[in-house]
């Protein structure tokens, strides 16, 4: 008898409750819809004109460039922090004092993701790529300067810890992707 | 411009050549704090360097310079906007990216020389490092006038010989 009663009195409220939950849910799913293709957003425009990956990419190269330049966060992206158990690169990081050798090993990960993303995105300078990643004006000028600031370094360890290879190879890359070196 | 012609490295690139340059060599057109000493990586100082690039249509000439000293970032930014007026360079950008960072960009308007100016403070080491790059550029055209003359002239005297 109860449980009659419980089926008569329960029943349609958990009717109408699953109802208005589903309503609700598709609702959401609705308008997320509508707002994710009728907002400019960046990511939008992102994703639609920038190469897949490139994003990552340029994280990657502001780390590395970030590491001879104390640690900085450069152009907005995360700057590098080192290991805290490993006191010896906290040091050189948050000292500037790499060795040659260092600087090579760096700047060499810096011209490997450079490379990538002139190849994921033929034909088109850093400063446009910065540009339609969401970076500020000033935020593009940062990275540039950060890069430029890696060339001189380079340049002037050429013989002392960098290849010359090395320094070639970014001197290109950078001419390929429109960034000029002085 | 350069001293004990002979007796440093030169470095020679595909399209150049960079030289050492010493403390006494830098360009006195960009002013040096008194303080101002060569700024010192992990294995020895940077080497400062005076480099020549050669370029089909231009030369161009670029000093660059990494130099430490114990001002503070706000102290070495007014030393720069100040003594760089005086010399006659024109300021063409200045960015404060951060605390600790900072850039400036001159230009010449006599020689049309561009100066840059990238500022770090570093504070565990209680320093500010600038590295500093004066470059100008050289209008190059091969002198192929000249040697075309020089045939000109050449050729009939050749034809009188064989006669």
């Amino acid at each position: 008898m109860n449980a009659s009663n419980d089926f008569k009195t329960n029943t349609p409220t958990h009717f109408t409750a699953a109802i208005l939950v589903a309503i609700a849910a598709l609702t959401v799913i609705v308008l997320s819809y509508a707002l994710t293709i009728t907002t400019p957003s960046s990511q939008v425009a992102r994703a639609a004109s920038l190469a897949p990956g490139t994003e990552g990419l340029l994280k990657q190269t502001a780390l590395h460039l970030s590491k001879m330049q104390g640690g900085e966060s450069i152009g907005g992206f995360p700057g590098f922090e080192p290991p805290d158990d490993d006191e010896r690169y906290k040091r050189k990081v948050k000292d500037g004092s790499a060795s040659g050798e260092e600087v090579n090993t760096w700047v060499k990960e810096i011209n490997n993701f450079l490379r990538q993303i002139a190849n994921k995105n033929p034909g088109m300078t850093l400063e446009k790529i910065l540009e339609k990643q969401g970076l500020t004006a000033e935020q593009v000028k940062h990275f540039s300067d950060a890069l430029r600031n890696v060339h001189a370094i380079a340049d002037g360890k050429v013989g002392y810890g960098v290849r010359q290879t090395t320094f070639d190879s970014l001197t290109e890359l950078m001419k390929l992707l429109g960034v000029t070196t002085w | 411009m350069v001293k004990n012609f002979g007796q440093r490295p030169i470095y020679r690139f595909h399209d150049g050549l960079r030289i050492e340059i010493d403390r006494d060599e830098w360009p006195s057109d960009v002013p040096l704090l008194a303080s101002a000493t060569v700024n010192v990586l992990g294995d020895g100082p940077f080497h400062n360097y005076w480099r020549i690039v050669f370029l089909p249509d231009m030369t161009v000439e670029i000093t660059a310079g990494w130099w430490s000293m114990p001002e503070s970032l706000d102290d070495v930014l007014k030393f720069y906007e100040v003594e760089m007026r005086k010399l006659g360079w024109e300021l063409q950008k200045n960015y404060r990216f951060s605390e600790r960072r900072a850039s400036l960009e001159y230009c010449h308007p006599e020689t049309q020389a561009k100066a840059s100016l990238s500022f770090q403070r570093w504070e565990t080491l209680n320093e500010t490092t600038a590295l500093i790059s004066r470059s100008l550029k050289h209008p190059y055209a091969p002198p192929v006038a000249e040697e075309e003359s020089v045939e000109e002239n050449v050729e009939p005297a050749l034809e009188e010989v064989e006669k």
